[in-house]
């Protein structure tokens, strides 16, 4: 075995403060392989750890935006199967709405922060705290839905266009005409023949199953 | 320095060697531990239209199907769909992902509770 010193002569200071310390973890090895080897499966447990964490947020970000769905759709739905009329019971509506949203935000194991709720028309916000793999680090996933009562969609589709997800983050939910309800012949999947008028007013599906996005993850 | 390097020539490739196996059996992992994600986020989307679809119709034979047209065909799956409360529907996908090594195969599980809508289930979309 040869001295256990094998590194290039000079390097610089901080390199060589460094080099003595990996030297001295690795006192009995004789290659610069094995430094190489050292440091590349560092490079790539961090890539691993970083990979956990994206791929955890991504499972937990589906699972809250189905959450942030039901409860939308939640706030919409009569409790009563023989309630008179959905659109007559407007002054009950809301608090029972907001209540009926956070029982099923809960039960997918989500809290409502929000709930813009009419009789018509439920905005809703909800959230999940994630655990990240470096111990302590936590950050909130936060999703929105929107569900408008009125007629049947055309079309199913489980996610949004990539032009709605836009509008989604542009726009203030506050700022939307309450109880609009879209022509059904508007569907986005024949968004090309669509009338301009309709796509700036309210361009958004009649489907109560509408999602609107909101790729933001925040501590 | 050339006399110094040569012994050690010979014993540094070794090792590359031996290391780079263990690098590729790393990667190997983290690569898998990718496809965990997605199939988890497969297994949620078919929950949640096995819960949607029981939801509106109460029909388990639909929400089953809702929940494998949600999933790329040919795919194992076990779908469970259950009232949990009068008002509510409980959807609970188990989707059997394989891994690499022989490790034995993990099942990636996804739940969704939807309200449960009064009324006549919708009449099917021919589409």
């Amino acid at each position: 075995m040869s001295a256990p010193t094998v590194r290039p002569a000079q390097p610089g200071r901080a390199v060589s403060a460094a080099a003595s310390l990996l030297e001295r973890l690795t006192a009995a090895e004789d290659g610069g392989a094995t430094l190489v080897a050292l440091a590349l499966a560092g490079v790539i447990l961090m890539v691993g750890v970083v990979a956990v964490d994206v791929g955890a947020l991504v499972s937990v970000r589906a699972a809250v935006q189905t959450a942030a769905d039901m409860a939308a759709l939640a706030a919409l739905t009569p409790v009563d199967p023989f309630a008179p009329d959905r659109q007559g019971e407007a002054g009950r509506t809301e608090g029972r709405a907001t209540s009926r949203a956070a029982e099923i935000a809960a039960a997918n194991r989500a809290e409502l922060v929000l709930c813009e709720c009419s009789a018509v028309q439920a905005v809703v916000r909800v959230r999940r705290r994630v655990r990240l793999v470096p111990g302590g680090l936590a950050v909130m996933v936060t999703a929105r839905a929107r569900a408008v009562l009125g007629p049947p969609p055309t079309t199913s589709r489980p996610t949004l266009p990539p032009a709605d997800l836009l509008r989604a983050v542009d726009e203030d939910p506050a700022d939307r005409p309450r109880g609009v309800v879209e022509d059904p012949a508007t569907d986005p999947a024949a968004g090309q023949t669509r009338p301009p008028a309709a796509v700036e007013q309210n361009g958004r599906r009649p489907d109560v199953s509408a999602a609107e996005a909101d790729p933001e993850a925040r501590p | 320095m050339a006399d110094r390097l040569a012994p050690d020539s010979g014993s540094a490739t070794v090792e590359l060697a031996a290391a780079i196996p263990l690098l590729v059996a790393v990667t190997l992992a983290m690569v898998s531990l990718l496809g965990l994600a997605r199939d988890q986020v497969l297994a949620q989307g078919a929950a949640r239209e096995a819960a949607r679809e029981a939801a509106v119709g109460g029909d388990p034979t639909r929400a089953l199907a809702a929940a494998r047209a949600a999933l790329p065909p040919g795919r194992a799956v076990r779908v469970a769909v259950a009232p949990e409360r009068p008002t509510r529907v409980r959807a609970s996908v188990e989707l059997p992902v394989g891994l690499p090594f022989g490790v034995a195969p993990v099942a990636v599980k996804a739940t969704a509770v939807a309200a449960r809508e009064p009324g006549p289930p919708p009449v099917p979309a021919d589409q």
